[in-house]
């Protein structure tokens, strides 16, 4: 086996997971997750890019399908202690991965602004003040997850319930709010988001997807893995060396 | 002449300042620019098909509605600002712009909290008292009430100069290019601030406190530009208020093919003008 082919593909792996590879990356900007009602019977769970950027590109204003992004976490999104400790029941000092919620701290991070919105609803035709909903409904990762603001916590995984009456978020239609979403450990976590709400012609109305979530390990870590990673390649490359 | 050249380009670079001050050490290869005073109409209490809208204003209330304050071509123009919003409840996109002096940012009874029994802490810069009422235009899109953000999307980015405010408690500690929005003057009958909620529960992010040691330097938002930011907006008494702001940045030093020749230009037309003067007999 040449060393060069494997060496790409261990660093195409780490790179990509297999989850997420033909998908595109979101790293900083501001994007939401969003509700929209397209028509009869059509709600839309998409992801909105407005003034994101996407692949390292500016995006304006353009809508994705959840499973065509991937939203990052760099590793300057990790911190420590606060509430967001308290949610992810880890320790005060143990490091945790944090999408902020205001532009400003966002940007200092390099890191999504991402919130949650229902913007695209007409409120004169759903029902309710507080009847459109965004509920957690499944989760995979190697950590937990807790979405919360300075009113409190809304979803959170570390209690080991995951459902749409435990981990809800009220909204009205036309609503628009931004959050912290914070992971407790590195790596890939798939977050199934479910948005309902009662259209007063159209009855109840539910869309539900998976959203991917990559969080970047600190540099210790990745050098760790990546050490671990040319260590194994230098293991493969020996027994097809000249000198043997 | 060194003089004279400097003022021409400051002149050409900063045309809507009048006292450029800079809030830090200015980067190598840019300029410091300001706006003039940009007034913002306040109508807190306000109560829309009951109150009068006064003559020459557009009622602005239960919709979204954004501060515009795009720097585009490389200098800041303030006749670029005024407020966008979307014409009616429900409308994304799009949407009507008016001049701040016609545009009239309603607090209807919605946003009322109170009365108070305490001031939760944290919240004394908001000038709020035990038994008193606050009126907050929420940052969140909570329903019922204006959401009022700020927004200065549109901006030429690359004739910006990235720059540290060093304000690490407003969320700008760190190196980018910055918008500084600075609170000059609160005429009304209460205290008005501008806040966000922070990361942590009860520790709001304070940018500008009428209350809080008057009206300063210290009184200002740094906010990322070509950036879309809501908050919160709070008012201690009903009523109308005039919030004054003025804009600045730091602006690229236009190339010298640009800046050269403009000088040049100007410095000749200056002479011309000098030799002819100096010629002509002087009438009275």
């Amino acid at each position: 086996m040449k060393p060069k082919p494997l060496h790409l593909s261990i660093l195409t792996l780490l790179a990509c997971s297999a989850s997420s590879w033909a998908a595109s990356i979101y790293t900083s900007g501001h994007a939401d997750i969003g509700f929209a009602y397209e028509g009869f019977n059509d709600p839309y769970n998409h992801f909105h890019a407005e003034g994101a950027i996407v692949d390292d590109v500016f995006v304006a204003d353009q809508e994705y399908d959840a499973a065509d992004i991937v939203i990052r976490l760099p590793n300057t999104s990790a911190t420590t202690g606060g509430s967001g400790a308290t949610f992810l029941d880890i320790a005060p000092t143990s490091t945790y991965w944090r999408l902020r919620p205001t532009l400003s701290g966002a940007a200092a991070d390099n890191a999504p602004y991402l919130g949650l919105a229902s913007e695209e609803l007409v409120p004169a035709k759903w029902l309710g003040a507080n009847n459109v909903k965004f509920a957690l409904t499944n989760f995979s990762g190697p950590g937990d997850f807790a979405l919360y603001d300075s009113d409190g916590l809304y979803w959170d995984t570390a209690d080991g319930v995951v459902t749409a009456a435990d981990d809800v978020y009220a909204f009205f239609a036309l609503g628009h709010s931004h959050f912290n979403w914070a992971f407790s450990a590195p790596g890939t976590y798939e977050l199934e988001i479910t948005m309902s709400g009662t259209h007063l012609n159209d009855g109840v109305q539910s869309a539900t997807e998976t959203y991917t979530f990559e969080v970047v390990p600190e540099p210790g870590t990745a050098s760790l893995l990546g050490l671990g990673l040319l260590g194994l390649v230098a293991r493969r490359r020996r027994p097809s060396s000249p000198a043997k | 002449m060194k003089h004279l050249l400097f003022s021409i380009l400051a002149a050409s670079l900063c045309a809507a300042s009048l006292h450029a001050e800079a809030p830090v050490a200015t980067p190598p290869g840019a300029v410091w620019a300001e706006s003039g005073t940009i007034t913002l109409h306040f109508a807190i209490g306000f109560q829309r098909g009951v109150d009068s809208v006064p003559a020459g204003f557009t009622a602005i209330d239960e919709t979204h509605a954004d501060i515009r304050v795009p720097i585009v071509s490389g200098s800041i123009n303030g006749n670029l600002f005024g407020v966008r919003y979307s014409h009616a409840v429900g409308e994304t996109g799009g949407g009507s712009d008016l001049p701040f002096s016609q545009a009239l940012l309603v607090g209807n009874p919605s946003t009322a909290n109170g009365p108070l029994d305490e001031v939760p802490d944290g919240f004394a810069f908001t000038g709020a008292t035990a038994g008193g009422t606050l009126w907050n235009l929420e940052q969140g899109n909570v329903g019922g009430m204006i959401y009022l953000g700020i927004n200065s999307a549109g901006t030429d980015l690359s004739k910006l100069v990235a720059w540290n405010p060093g304000q690490p408690d407003k969320f700008a500690g760190y190196l980018n290019k910055f918008i500084q929005i600075r609170l000059q003057a609160v005429r009304g009958p209460g205290h008005f601030s501008l806040w966000q909620d922070g990361d942590e529960l009860n520790q709001p992010v304070v940018y500008m406190s009428s209350f809080m040691n008057g009206v300063d330097a210290q009184d200002a938002l740094f906010t990322p530009a070509g950036g879309h930011d809501h908050f919160n907006w709070s008012f201690t008494q009903p009523g109308r208020y005039e919030v004054d702001w003025q804009v600045g940045t730091f602006l690229v030093v236009p190339e010298p093919g640009t800046g050269a020749l403009l000088a040049l230009g100007s410095l000749l037309f200056f002479r011309r003008s000098r030799r002819a003067s100096a010629a002509r007999p002087i009438a009275f």
